[in-house]
């Protein structure tokens, strides 16, 4: 009630800007709510909730649990704003708000979507989850459809659509509410889909405005004078001077990531995925605006300053994965920072408003295919053993850290400000990779690479087997504080709290929590399948709970299975075989965790 | 393409007579490719298998298109099956038709894949491929060619 009063108050104080944007601010700003999926703006990923602690985590109890009727893999996790909970499911994008007072189901939203949407999405039928905002949920559905429904009843408010599935434009993220806008992006980069983000109106669906990552600059939403990359300006004909010939029309830099906000800066963030085919060779040139990121006023969409981490990828190593937002001390100086974790295995840090480049340290000491980024240029030096390109077409590359589904992938880091460390969830997989010419058919994959994948140890030959680590990351230096070891890829979101404990899922279907200082494990519990959800924090009638989604899927769904059958292991190593199907199997379910 | 058919009945034609020739097993079906498993000096010692051409496009096929939820050696995901298993349920035709048309499963869809020539011209290498790693001939991994006869 008072949050309601407080925005209505700010509205007639504030006429211009009586957008969602306070609302979010005000809601985020109360821990009791969870009520975007970084938890703020910022992303951080931080409660300031801090009734379950370290010294009694351990005694956590299933408060109660949910199943979603879908299975497949469930990515993202739950929104709480007051007295209700909202879920989402993967495919066919099942909606259900919650009472959070007797777990009744206040209404569900089932669209009726076609199925073949379902083949055009490459890896699973993920939905990374829902967005709050001026009394409305926002769902986007794997057909493109942006979905408004009424937060207290359910109805339909309004639909955009924003892709053509039968082209393989389809979607998979979370959109994020700014002001009177809906910002939202597009999956499809296994398809020559050209990515772009794009606002809504809040009030009606209306698009307000679209930015692509690549192609002319009209369609850029760039100034070639004022958007600058490391302190430069870009110039004219920044991305088309990039590509060969009419590429860039099939030219990827798809923007099925997480979004971020600084309201002081009225920047959105967020970051471009792989160009076109992942055969190299065809398409010369650094491929600009792809494996990018981008801060565009929340406006206009015009970009204040991009910085391309990956120029010509050779890897699928998209860059979408989310900019965390905080103010950090690096160099001896204190920096509106933006801290990135890529799929290349660099971790950078950056001048969130200038676009200055900080910090690009290895975090996980398995990279390869680069030494170190040149810090000056921004480039990667990259390695020519473990260039796709430089070795060719039909020549497999080996041994090349990471796999194509990177270091990390969409899977969201955290940071408590009391530790001043990032928790990154990661990937400890390595892979071959062998280009070969593909043709462009509209709506059928268009990639151009095998890839096979195995566990990073099998390349560096350390002996080890483990395909995940989770770690605590020291942005101001760059540097792993600690680092513990998973048999599976980590890939659910991390959770921070003030009870100075970190929360974290695994594959095998384990909710964990550990010590925020030592990473030491302080409890687990196995839910019921896998976890690829993100784990979120909330209270309610004054006790704190901690929630998440398991359902086993998604990219890592398929990974699951990488090396753990390879060739090396022989005829006589049948029992070598550690499929995660002997640990879990499919089914989504929400599970809510409190102290007794 | 019609090259790569025929040299893949060649192969086929040759396993058989191959069979009916010098082994006492039955001569109903020949096998629609040609697997050697041996340890590798190359690999280190690592058993690598080497396979008739039909068979080695059959696996870069899969690596480049199926495998996105099929998985890599055709093992299976959370949302498309394990075909070295599904391969031992279904005959050729049904294979073929699956391709074709698409398949809708109890968890997942296939969409058809005859308009993608990235796949329609592999159909048969697919089969072969499948086939040598359903039947355990093939390991997982990748396999080596056998060397180009002149």
């Amino acid at each position: 009630m008072t949050t309601k009063r407080f925005v209505l108050v700010l509205a007639l104080l504030f006429p211009a800007f009586a957008g969602a944007n306070e609302e979010i601010q005000q809601l985020t700003s109360d821990a009791n709510n969870w009520a975007t999926w970084g938890g703020n703006y910022a992303g951080t990923r931080y409660s300031s909730l801090s009734q379950i602690d370290k010294s009694n985590v351990g005694n956590l109890k299933v408060a109660w649990t949910f199943s979603t009727g879908v299975l497949r893999g469930h990515e993202g996790g739950p929104l709480v704003v007051g007295d209700t909970l909202y879920i989402h499911t993967p495919f066919p994008n099942k909606v259900y708000s919650i009472n959070l007072a007797d777990q009744t189901i206040n209404w569900a939203y089932a669209p009726n979507q076609n199925v073949d949407t379902i083949p055009v999405m490459c890896c699973d039928t993920v939905n990374r989850g829902l967005a709050y905002g001026d009394g409305k949920i926002f769902l986007q559905q794997a057909d493109t459809t942006l979905v408004a429904l009424d937060a207290k009843t359910g109805q339909v408010a309004w639909t955009a659509r924003n892709g053509e599935p039968s082209k393989g434009a389809t979607n998979t993220n979370a959109p994020l509410i700014v002001k009177d806008k809906v910002i939202t992006g597009i999956s499809g980069g296994e398809y020559g889909v050209r990515g772009f983000v794009v606002a809504y109106d809040i009030k009606t669906g209306r698009q307000v405005w679209k930015a692509y990552s690549v192609g002319p600059d009209s369609d850029l939403l760039v100034d070639p004078r004022r958007t600058t990359q490391l302190g430069k300006p870009i110039g004219a004909n920044s991305s088309l001077s990039t590509w060969q010939g009419e590429q860039w029309r099939l030219g990827g830099g798809t923007t099925w990531g997480w979004f971020t906000y600084d309201p002081t800066l009225n920047l959105i963030y967020y970051g471009s995925g792989n160009p076109g085919t992942w055969n190299p060779v065809v398409r010369p040139g650094d491929n600009r605006w792809s494996m990018t990121l981008f801060a565009r006023d929340a406006d206009t969409g015009m970009a204040k300053w991009v910085y391309q981490m990956t120029p010509h990828d050779e890897w699928d190593y998209d860059g979408v994965n989310e900019n965390v937002l905080v103010d950090l001390q690096v160099g001896g100086r204190m920096h509106k920072a933006l801290v990135h974790f890529d799929r290349n295995g660099f971790g950078y840090t950056l001048d969130r408003e200038t676009g200055a480049l900080l910090v690009a340290e290895k975090f996980d000491p398995a990279v390869n295919w680069a030494t170190h980024v040149d810090m000056k240029t921004g480039r990667p030096q990259v390695v020519d053993r473990y260039s796709t390109h430089k070795n060719g077409e039909d020549t497999n590359t080996e041994d090349i850290c990471p796999a194509a589904l990177g270091s990390k992938d969409q899977q969201p880091a955290a940071f408590s400000p009391r530790t001043n460390l990032f928790y990154v969830p990661t990937n400890h997989v390595c892979m071959d990779y062998e280009p070969y010419e593909v043709e462009y058919v509209a709506g059928q994959p268009y990639v151009g690479a095998i890839l096979t994948m195995f566990p990073a140890g099998q390349a560096t030959k350390d002996g080890t087997t483990n395909l995940g680590n989770f770690i605590a990351w020291d942005a101001s230096q760059g540097k792993i504080v600690w680092s513990n070891s998973e048999p599976f890829s980590v890939w659910s979101g991390a959770l921070a709290t003030a009870g100075d404990v970190v929360f974290y899922g695994t594959l095998e279907g384990y909710l964990k929590a550990v010590d925020a200082t030592t990473g030491k494990e302080l409890y687990r519990f196995k839910t019921p399948s896998g976890i690829i959800g993100n784990i979120n924090t909330w209270t309610h009638n004054g006790k704190q709970y901690v929630g998440v989604l398991s359902g086993i899927g998604g990219w890592a769904g398929i990974g699951m299975a990488a090396g753990l059958e390879g060739a090396t292991d022989g005829l006589g190593a049948v029992g070598a075989y550690r499929s995660l199907a002997r640990h879990t199997q499919l089914g989504g379910v929400l599970t809510v965790f409190a102290l007794p | 393409m019609a090259a790569r058919r025929t040299f893949a009945l060649l192969v086929a034609a040759a396993a058989l007579a191959a069979a009916s020739a010098g082994l006492a097993q039955d001569t109903a079906d020949a096998k629609p490719y040609t697997v050697e498993c041996a340890p590798d000096a190359d690999e280190g010692g690592a058993t690598v298998c080497r396979v008739d051409r039909a068979t080695y496009v059959g696996w870069r096929t899969f690596h480049g298109i199926c495998h996105t939820c099929h998985a890599q050696d055709a093992v299976g995901s959370s949302f498309a099956p394990d075909l070295l298993v599904r391969m031992r349920q279904i005959d050729k035709a049904e294979f073929m038709k699956a391709l074709a048309e698409g398949f809708k499963g109890q968890v997942g869809v296939m969409p058809p894949w005859s308009q993608d020539p990235n796949v329609s011209k592999y159909f048969e290498e697919l089969w072969s491929y499948l086939k040598a790693r359903s039947d355990g001939a093939l390991l997982p991994g990748r396999p080596k060619r056998f060397p180009e006869k002149p």
